[in-house]
């Protein structure tokens, strides 16, 4: 079953044309990985798939309906949960609080402490702390917790922008292996990664984007298999 | 030494009632970057709600009030305000500006311009002996009055699912909203918190003049726009400092000016914040881009 189906999606910013046009969709239970260098238009995808920018034209379909004109909090509601590449992690509230608010997406009457619980067993560590102010937290731990906060909302797609950006390898390892637990249990993740290594590990179809448009549509288990490109991106020889 | 005890307990009062009218404008501030000078016509409206219901018991009378400027300030943000949502600050307060001449021209043709007289809380005229101080009645409603409303909002702000969402929302509207947090409701919210300051302030005032016109909600507004300024932009609790911190300026500089300077009061404390400003620019408890709740 088709989750999301962008089509020909333009974003442009004032006379700059960020997005020229993307289309590609996610099925349920894929994980599916946006790659490419800064300026493609990636960030800008993933904020029109959320409704954070206007798109000039192209549409976003939800589970077959058109979204292209939903508030980005309808769109949670409807079961998409977003990370910016900032995290957006909400400093002046508690990392309880944070958590929670996610809550807000849930449908009136549903248990938000629930959800909390499910969400700290993926990030234990948060656990004996929510009630410290989120400003306290590091790089890696803003991360964990905006991904925890994202599955508080109890997602049908995850959508991840630049999650290893500005994170030490070690932290990196725990950050993917989290994230492949999540694939494993069935979650739908939608993600923009400019480590080309780690996405194609954790994805299993790859999107190349370069300027505003989308270049190439590779599966990893293939990219792996060709000796040029593991050269050439992974690094591996 | 019972003379400056005298004195706090004015300023305590005072600085009660721009807490209110500050914190009005400081929550609307903080969520949507909104200086509404139209708040100082919710504050009118106030005041001439109460004539309207003069008929009326008085906690009656206040009650139907604070319900039709809440219904006032709804009525702004869904007319008014909500389509220039995300607009730049100048676009916000250019429409507040235009609502509050607008409002204020329709409650002149209306009332007429003449001052009216209204009596409210006429009984709490009288004064107690506390401590060897004599405390009118009514400077202690005020103090309790908003005390319980300031403490209230901190409750409601701190302990409530919605006072989260506004606090998030005035840190980060856009990544409030992608959570989930619904822009209208906690817009609404604020513009509805913001009303009943306005009214319970317009109470006070009225209680405090005993005059009605409809350009009163002018002078309000700046002292409130002052007391943001002066506590430290982006703060509620710091707007409420900057409230009192002024009102105790004012007090003092009023209780112990010669006479011959008396005149000066105002211009002295509008010095006196100058210089508060110079060596806090950002207010005594602001920081540099914090605008939070």
């Amino acid at each position: 079953m088709t989750l999301l189906e962008v089509s020909g999606l333009h974003v442009s910013y004032g006379p700059i044309d960020a997005v020229k046009g993307v289309s590609l969709s996610v099925e349920r239970g894929d994980v599916v990985a946006i790659v490419g260098p800064n300026g493609a238009g990636k960030s800008s995808t993933m904020l029109a798939i959320q409704g954070l920018v206007r798109t000039r034209s192209g549409s976003v379909r939800w589970r077959g309906t058109d979204i292209t004109g939903w508030t980005p909090e309808r769109r949670a509601r409807a079961g998409i949960s977003f990370v910016p590449e900032s995290r957006g992690v909400f400093r002046t509230l508690s990392i309880g609080e944070n958590l929670r608010l996610a809550g807000c997406a849930l449908a009136t009457g549903a248990d938000v402490s629930e959800r909390v619980q499910l969400a700290l067993r993926h990030f234990p560590a948060l656990a004996d702390r929510l009630s410290e102010r989120a400003a306290v937290l590091s790089g890696g731990e803003c991360q964990q917790l905006a991904i925890g906060r994202a599955l508080v909302a109890a997602p049908e797609l995850l959508v991840l922008d630049e999650p290893s950006l500005g994170l030490a390898p070690v932290v990196l390892d725990e950050l993917f292996a989290a994230l492949a637990a999540l694939r494993d249990e069935g979650l739908t993740i939608l993600l923009v990664e400019q480590n080309v290594a780690r996405a194609v590990k954790l994805a299993d179809h790859l999107f190349s984007l370069r300027g505003g448009v989308i270049e190439r549509v590779d599966e990893p288990d293939e990219l792996l298999r060709n000796p040029s490109y593991r050269a050439k991106h992974l690094g591996m020889g | 030494m019972s003379a400056v005890a005298q004195n706090l307990v004015n300023a305590l009062s005072l600085g009660s009632l721009y807490a209110l009218i500050a914190l009005g404008i400081a929550l609307l501030f903080s969520i949507m970057g909104l200086i509404n000078f139209a708040h100082g016509e919710l504050i009118m409206i106030g005041g001439y709600a109460l004539l309207w219901f003069a008929a009326l018991p008085f906690a009656l009378a206040a009650v139907l009030a604070v319900a039709v400027v809440i219904g006032c300030g709804l009525a702004m943000e869904r007319l008014a305000f909500r389509s220039v949502r995300g607009a730049s600050g100048e676009t916000l307060l250019m429409t507040s500006f235009a609502l509050s001449l607008f409002i204020q021209g329709g409650v002149l043709l209306f009332e007429g311009a003449n001052p009216k007289s209204a009596d409210v809380l006429g009984s709490l005229g009288a004064s107690v002996e506390v401590a060897g101080l004599s405390i009118g009645k009514l400077d202690i409603t005020i103090i309790g009055v908003t005390a319980v409303l300031l403490l209230g909002l901190a409750w409601f702000l701190r302990r409530t699912s919605l006072g989260v969402q506004m606090r998030a929302a005035a840190e980060d509207f856009r990544m409030a909203r992608a959570l989930g947090v619904r822009a209208n409701l906690v817009v609404a919210t604020a513009f509805g918190v913001s009303g009943a300051f306005a009214a319970i302030a317009a109470i006070f005032l009225v209680a405090s003049t005993g005059t009605l016109t409809p350009s009163m909600g002018l002078s309000p507004v700046l002292v409130g726009f002052v007391a943001i300024m002066l506590g430290g932009l982006g703060r509620l609790w710091a707007a409420a400092l900057g409230a009192y911190v002024l009102a105790l300026l004012s007090v003092m500089l009023q209780a112990y000016l010669p006479d011959g300077v008396a005149p000066y009061r105002d211009a002295l404390v509008y010095l006196g914040i100058v210089v508060i400003l110079v060596f806090r620019p950002h207010g005594i408890a602001g920081r540099p881009g914090a605008v939070r709740v």
